[in-house]
C-alpha cells in the first residue's frame, strides 16, 4: 500500500506537466461539484429540526371550497388544537413572522424576529447555548412580559459579551431583557436566514401597538385575530398519512368554536416544513429542489467531461508506458498488481485534484455567500446568513467520493487497457497504429469517442449557460414600464418608534410636501409597496357588475390585485402615465370619509372590464374589509401598466387606493428628482436625509436608496444572474475542458500517425491535403458530436424550462451560438496539431531504423 | 531523364561542421534505363533516392528531371513534377494498416487529378494485372510480405509515372519473393519505365543494366 503510494508519487513526479494539467482538470471537475454540493448541502439538505425532522409538520387551515382561501390562526384555534390534538400531536407551537426596530434613537436596525410560543424550541429539540428560553407565563397572550432570546448570530454581532444574557436591548422602542441565547445554526425552519431575535408570544399586543398592516386587532385573546402559524410534532410512530386521516375530526373541533359572523366552515391540512418561505399555505419547495439537482447534475456533467478527459490522457500515457508495463509483466508482475498500481496512481492524482478543487470550492462559495449577504442586507432587514458553506465532514467526505468516483471513470479504463498489451509487440515497441483496424473503427476509437462525448456534454452546458444568460439579458433589458433612473426611494417604518398613528401620518404627508419643495424635485409621493421589493400585498378583486357568490363551495371570483396604497403624484414618481381619468386628491389621501376610490392600469381594466371603459366603474373585495368599511370602489384612473417583479408576469395587476384607506406604519417616499443622472441621484441623498430629519429628528429613515439601485438589487434579478452566473461557469469549465481534450487527442494522433502522414507525403500528399485529412477527421467527429449535443441540450432545456426566464427552451440563438462556439473552439483545437502534420518530414517519419 | 550536377547533400555537425552524407554527384540516367544502386550500409544510397523521389529538398547542386530544372523549382511546382513522374518503393512496404489492398491502392490517384471513374479503373486494372482482385478487401497484416510488397509497387506505378524508385524493395522479402518483384520490375522497364532500385544482392543488380557504386557520399564507380 504504502509503497504503491510512493511509487506512484515518484511516477507523477517524473511528468510534472502531466501531473499539473490532470490536477488542474480534476481540481476543475471536483471544484465544481464539491462547490455545488456544499450550497446544496447548505441550503437543501441539512435538517432544519434538529431533533427527528421527519415528525414535525406545518398545520394549515383553509376554507372549504375551492378557492382554498388561506388564513393563519387564532390563539384561541391554537389552544383548541394543542388541547385536542393529542391524537395526532404529541407537540403543537405557534410562531410568528414579525420586523422589529432593535436599538434606540438613530441607531436603529430593522431585523427579523419571531414570536413563538414557548414550546417552539423542545418542540424543535434545542436547548438554548446560555441561560434560557421563555416560559409559559411570558408567552400568555398580553402578558407583556418584556424578555428576549438572541440569536446565536445576532449575540455575535453584538460583540459577543459574557454579560449579554441579562443586558436591555431595545425593541420597537422599549426594552427587553435578554434572557438567553440561542444555539449557532438555529433558525427556526427557514434554511437561509435566521432571525435576530424570539420574542416571547406574549409581547404582541406591544410590540404591535400602534400598526398593524390591515386591522386594529392586536390584543392575541381577540378570537378574529388571525395571526400564528402553527407547526407540530406528530406523535411517534405516525406517519403523515395517519395524521392526516385524523384530521378531520380534529377541523370540527376547531370550526365549533368559531366566533359570530363565521366565515365557513374550514378544514385543517399538514405538510413538512418549507424550507425557504413562512406563509399561510402550503409551500412547495419543489422548484428549489429541482434547481438543487439540476445544479448537482450539471457538475456531475462537469466531473464526467473532466474524467473522460483525464482518461484519454492517461491512454495517451499507457501507450507511452507500454514498453514499461510490458516489461514488468514479462518480469512476472500480476496484471491485477500492475492496475493497482495505477489505480492508485489515478487515487493520488484524483485527491490532489481533489484538495485544489476544494479550495477553489471555497472560494467560490464565499463569493457567493458575500454577494447574497449584501443583496439581502440592501434589503434594509437584518438577519443572520445560516448558509454554513464551511466544509463539514459530510463535505468532506463527499468531495472524497466524487474523488473515488473521478478514479475510477478516468483511470480503470486505461489501467485495463495499459495493461492488456501484447508483450512481443511492446516490448519491440513498434509504433504506429495497432493493424488492420480499419478507418471506421479509428473513427470510433475510445478516445475519439470519449471526445465526442466530452463535445456533446460541453455543448449541452454550453447551451443552457446561454439560457440562462438569454434570461439574464432579458431581465435586465426588461422594460419594467416605470422609470427608475432619476428616483430616490426612501423607507420609514413608523413602527420602530413610539409615536401614535395621527402623528405618524402628521409625519409621513409633511416629508412628502418638505420633499416636493426641495430645489431639484419633479415630484414626490409615498406608497406602501415599491415595485421589484421583496414583499407584496395582494387582495381579490370584482367588478360590481358580478354577483358575488353565496355558494362557499364556488371558486373565488375575484382577479388577484397587487395592493399600495398611495398619494397623489405617485405615478408621476415612478415615471408612470395616467392614461384615463384623474389621480387621487389629496383630500382622498389624507382623509378616510371620503367616497372609496381606486386606479388600476390598463391590464386590469381590460381584464375586468373587458368591453367598457374601466373608469367610472364599480369594483369591490371579494374578502369584505372585516371593519365592516363599505365594499364598493369607484375606479377613477386607469394608469400604464408595469412590473412589480422580474420574474412573475402573474403578478402585474395592481389596484392602488388612496393612502387613508389603510393603516400603515411602514412607507415608501419616492422622489423624482429633474436629473437622470445617478451621480446628481446619489449626491441628493444627503440632502434628503438632512430635510426628513429636520421635519422631526425621530423620524425612522430606514434607507435612502436610488430607485434604479433597488431594482438591481431585486432577488428575482439576482436569482436568474445567479443562475447564468452558475452555469455560464458550468459552461465555461466544460468549453475549456473539451477544447483541451479535442488538443489533446488530436496532437497525440497526429504524432501516432506521423508514419502514416509521412507516407501519404511520399505517396503525392502535399501539406494542403494532409491538412485536410487531419481537419476533415476533426470536423466530422465533431459534426457527429455537435448533432449529438444538440439531442442532448434539446433534452436538458426540457428538464430546464421550468426554471427559466423568458426564454424558449428550444432557442434557437441560444443554440447556434453554443454549437457555433463549441465547433469553433473544436476546429481551432484541431487547427493546430493538423498544421503540425503538415510539417512532418517524410524523411524522418518513414526512417525505421 | 535525369541529371544530376555537384550534388551534395550534408547534415550540419555542430557548429560550422558538416556531415556529408552525398558528395559532388554527377549523374545521368536515360529514359528507359534500369539503374541499380549498391554500396554498404551508410553510403547515402536511401539519400540519393530520396532526393530523386523529392522526398528531401535541403539539397545543393543541378538535378533536371526530363529537362527540368528541380533546382530552380517552388516546393509546389516540384511536387506536381513528382506527382506527374515518380512512383515509389520502400523496404518496408510501407502500406496503411488499416486501409484495405484497394483502398491503398487508391491513396496515389487521390493527390493526383483523376476523376473517380478513372480511379476506380486504374485501380480495378491494377489489381487485375498484379493478380490480386481477390485480395482487395484484406487488410496489409493479412498479407505476406511479398503480397504486401506486390500491393507496393503497384502503388508505387498506379499513377502511370515515368520513372520507379525502389528502395531495397526485396530487402525484407524470401529469395522467391524478390525474384518475383526482380522479374515485374523487368517486365516494367521493358514496357519503358526508368527504374532506379537500391539493392544489396548482385543477383538483383543483375536485373538492370548499370550498378551505380556508392561509398560514403561519393559516387566511385560505374559499371555499364
Ligand atoms: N537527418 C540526418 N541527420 C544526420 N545524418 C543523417 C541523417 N539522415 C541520414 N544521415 C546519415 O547519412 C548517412 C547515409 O544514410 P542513408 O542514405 O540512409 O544510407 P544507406 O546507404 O544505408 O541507405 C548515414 O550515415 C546516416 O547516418
Ligand atoms: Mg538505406
Amino acid at each position: 500500500m504504502m509503497n504503491d503510494l510512493k511509487f506512484a508519487f515518484r511516477q507523477l513526479r517524473k511528468s510534472p506537466g502531466f501531473a499539473a494539467i490532470a490536477m488542474i482538470t480534476l481540481a476543475l471537475g471536483i471544484g465544481v461539484n464539491s462547490a455545488v454540493f456544499a450550497l446544496i448541502n447548505g441550503a437543501v439538505l441539512r435538517p432544519m429540526v434538529p431533533l427527528r425532522a421527519n415528525e414535525v409538520v406545518r398545520v394549515f387551515t383553509a376554507r372549504q371550497n375551492a378557492s382554498h382561501d388561506y388564513r393563519q390562526f387564532s390563539h384561541a384555534e391554537y389552544r383548541e388544537l394543542s388541547q385536542n390534538g393529542s391524537e395526532i400531536f404529541a407537540d403543537l407551537a405557534a410562531d410568528e413572522f414579525a420586523i422589529v426596530g432593535i436599538g434606540r434613537d438613530h441607531d436603529i436596525r430593522r431585523s427579523f424576529a419571531f414570536l413563538t410560543s414557548e414550546n417552539f424550541f423542545s418542540l424543535m429539540g434545542v436547548r438554548p447555548l446560555v441561560g434560557r428560553f421563555y416560559n409559559a407565563e411570558e408567552c400568555r397572550p398580553n402578558a407583556n412580559l418584556q424578555v428576549v432570546v438572541a440569536s446565536y448570530g445576532f449575540w455575535k454581532r453584538m460583540g459577543d459579551g459574557n454579560d449579554f444574557v441579562g443586558s436591555n436591548v431595545q425593541i420597537n422602542g422599549r426594552p427587553y431583557t435578554v434572557i438567553g441565547i440561542a444555539p449557532e445554526g438555529f433558525s427556526g425552519v427557514s434554511a437561509l436566514v435566521a432571525p435576530d431575535v424570539w420574542l416571547p408570544l406574549g409581547v404582541h399586543a406591544q410590540l404591535n401597538s400602534a400598526f398593524t398592516g390591515s386591522g386594529t386587532l392586536h390584543d392575541l385573546d381577540e378570537p378574529k385575530n388571525y395571526t400564528l402559524n402553527l407547526i407540530a410534532r406528530m406523535r411517534s410512530g405516525l406517519s403523515v398519512e395517519m395524521a392526516k386521516s385524523r384530521l378531520p375530526t380534529l377541523a370540527h373541533q376547531v370550526n365549533s368554536i368559531q366566533p359570530s359572523g363565521f366565515e365557513g366552515a374550514r378544514d385543517l391540512q399538514i405538510q413538512r416544513p418549507s424550507r425557504f418561505s413562512i406563509a399561510n399555505s402550503p409551500q412547495d419547495d419543489g422548484p428549489i429542489t429541482l434547481v438543487a439537482t439540476l445544479l448537482m447534475g450539471m457538475a456531475a456533467v462537469v466531473l464526467f467531461v473532466a474524467s473522460l478527459n483525464l482518461a484519454n490522457m492517461l491512454l495517451a500515457r499507457g501507450t507511452t508506458r507500454a514498453k514499461e508495463i510490458a516489461l514488468r509483466l514479462a518480469l512476472g508482475a500480476s496484471r491485477w498488481r500492475i492496475v493497482r498500481q495505477l489505480l492508485f496512481e489515478g487515487l493520488l492524482l484524483a485527491i490532489l485534484g481533489g484538495a485544489l478543487g476544494l479550495i477553489i470550492s471555497l472560494w467560490c462559495n464565499d463569493l457567493l455567500l458575500h454577494s447574497l449577504g449584501r443583496l439581502l442586507a440592501s434589503g434594509s432587514v437584518n438577519f443572520s446568513l445560516i448558509v454554513n458553506l464551511h466544509p463539514n465532514a459530510f463535505v468532506l467526505c463527499i468531495t472524497f467520493l466524487f474523488c473515488l468516483i473521478a478514479t475510477v471513470l478516468f483511470s480503470l479504463g486505461p489501467a485495463l487497457t495499459a495493461t492488456k498489451t501484447d508483450l512481443v509487440n511492446d516490448l519491440k515497441q513498434q509504433p504506429g497504429e495497432p493493424a488492420g483496424v480499419g478507418r471506421f473503427s479509428r473513427f470510433f476509437a475510445p478516445r475519439h469517442i470519449s471526445v465526442m462525448a466530452q463535445i456533446a456534454l460541453s455543448l449541452m452546458l454550453l447551451f443552457s449557460a446561454g439560457l440562462f444568460f438569454r434570461g439574464a439579458l432579458k431581465a435586465s433589458a426588461l422594460n419594467p414600464g416605470f422609470v427608475a433612473a432619476g428616483g430616490l426611494v426612501t423607507e420609514l417604518d413608523f413602527s420602530l418608534v413610539k409615536k401614535e398613528q395621527p402623528e405618524a401620518r402628521r409625519l409621513m404627508f409633511a416629508a412628502v410636501q418638505r420633499a416636493r419643495e426641495l430645489p431639484g424635485v419633479q415630484s414626490a409621493a409615498l406608497a406602501t409597496m415599491v415595485p421589484y421589493g421583496n414583499f407584496t400585498y395582494a387582495r381579490r378583486i370584482m367588478s360590481m357588475r358580478e354577483a358575488l357568490p353565496t355558494d362557499p363551495k364556488v371558486p373565488d371570483p375575484g382577479v388577484s390585485a397587487l395592493f399600495t396604497a398611495t398619494t397623489p403624484g405617485y405615478f408621476d414618481a415612478i415615471g408612470v402615465k395616467l392614461l384615463r381619468g384623474r389621480d387621487f386628491a389629496q383630500a382622498e389621501a389624507e382623509n378616510k370619509d371620503t367616497t372609496s376610490v381606486a386606479i388600476i392600469d390598463d391590464e386590469m381594466a381590460r381584464k375586468l372590464f373587458p368591453n367598457t371603459e374601466a373608469v367610472g366603474q364599480h369594483i369591490r373585495y371579494t374578502q369584505p374589509p372585516k371593519d365592516g368599511s363599505p365594499n364598493d370602489l369607484i375606479v377613477v384612473g386607469v394608469v400604464s401598466s408595469h412590473r412589480h417583479d422580474v420574474q412573475n408576469d402573474t403578478l402585474n395587476q395592481p389596484l392602488f387606493v388612496p393612502l387613508a384607506q389603510v393603516d400603515t406604519a411602514d412607507v415608501f417616499l419616492h422622489v423624482r428628482l429633474a436629473t437622470k443622472d445617478r451621480n446628481a441621484v446619489v449626491a441628493f441623498v444627503p440632502t434628503l436625509r438632512r430635510i426628513l430629519r429636520s421635519i422631526d429628528p425621530d423620524l425612522p429613515v430606514i434607507s435612502i436608496d436610488p430607485f434604479a439601485d433597488l431594482l438591481e438589487k431585486s432577488v428575482g434579478l439576482w436569482v436568474i444572474r445567479v443562475g447564468a452566473l452558475l452555469f455560464g461557469v458550468f459552461g465555461a469549465i466544460a468549453l475549456l475542458l473539451a477544447v483541451v481534450g479535442v488538443y489533446g487527442v488530436k496532437a497525440y494522433a497526429v504524432a501516432r500517425r506521423s508514419r502514416e502522414i509521412g507516407i501519404r507525403m511520399a505517396l503525392g500528399a502535399r501539406r494542403g491535403d494532409v491538412f485536410r485529412l487531419i481537419m476533415r477527421q476533426g470536423a466530422l467527429q465533431t459534426a457527429l458530436a455537435v448533432a449529438i449535443g444538440v439531442f442532448l441540450s434539446l433534452s436538458a432545456g426540457r428538464v430546464l424550462a421550468q426554471i427559466l426566464y423568458e426564454v424558449s427552451p428550444t432557442d434557437p440563438f441560444a443554440l447556434i451560438s453554443a454549437s457555433l462556439l463549441l465547433a469553433t473552439a473544436a476546429l481551432l483545437a484541431c487547427f493546430f496539431p493538423a498544421r503540425r502534420a503538415t510539417r512532418v518530414d517524410p524523411i524522418v517519419a518513414l526512417r525505421t531504423e | 531523364m535525369i541529371k544530376l550536377r555537384r550534388l551534395e547533400r550534408r547534415y550540419p555537425l555542430g557548429k560550422e561542421k558538416f556531415f556529408y552524407v552525398l558528395r559532388d554527384i554527377n549523374l545521368d540516367i536515360e529514359e528507359g534505363e534500369f539503374v541499380s544502386v549498391m554500396g554498404p550500409s551508410g553510403a547515402g544510397k536511401s539519400t540519393l533516392l530520396h532526393i530523386l523521389g523529392m522526398h528531401d529538398s535541403g539539397w545543393a547542386g543541378e538535378y533536371f528531371l526530363a529537362e527540368t530544372a528541380v533546382h530552380h523549382l517552388k516546393p509546389k511546382e516540384r511536387a506536381t513534377l513528382r506527382n506527374e513522374q515518380i512512383g515509389f518503393v520502400f523496404q518496408q512496404y510501407h502500406l496503411l494498416d488499416d486501409l484495405t489492398v484497394y483502398e491503398n491502392l487508391d491513396i496515389p490517384l487521390s493527390y493526383r487529378r483523376y476523376s473517380k471513374g478513372e480511379r476506380a479503373a486504374l485501380v480495378a486494372d491494377m489489381l487485375d494485372r498484379f493478380q490480386i482482385v481477390g485480395k482487395k478487401d484484406l487488410y496489409p497484416s493479412q498479407l505476406s510480405g511479398g503480397q504486401q510488397q506486390l500491393v507496393g509497387v503497384a502503388r508505387a506505378i498506379i499513377a502511370e509515372p515515368k520513372l520507379l524508385l525502389a528502395d531495397e524493395p526485396t530487402g525484407n522479402l524470401h529469395s522467391s519473393q524478390g525474384e518475383e518483384i526482380m522479374e515485374l520490375f523487368r517486365k516494367l522497364n521493358d514496357e519503358g519505365m526508368t527504374i532506379v532500385q537500391v539493392t544489396h544482392s548482385e543477383k538483383n543488380a543483375s536485373y538492370g543494366k548499370r550498378i551505380i557504386q556508392l561509398r560514403d557520399g561519393w559516387l566511385v564507380r560505374e559499371n555499364r
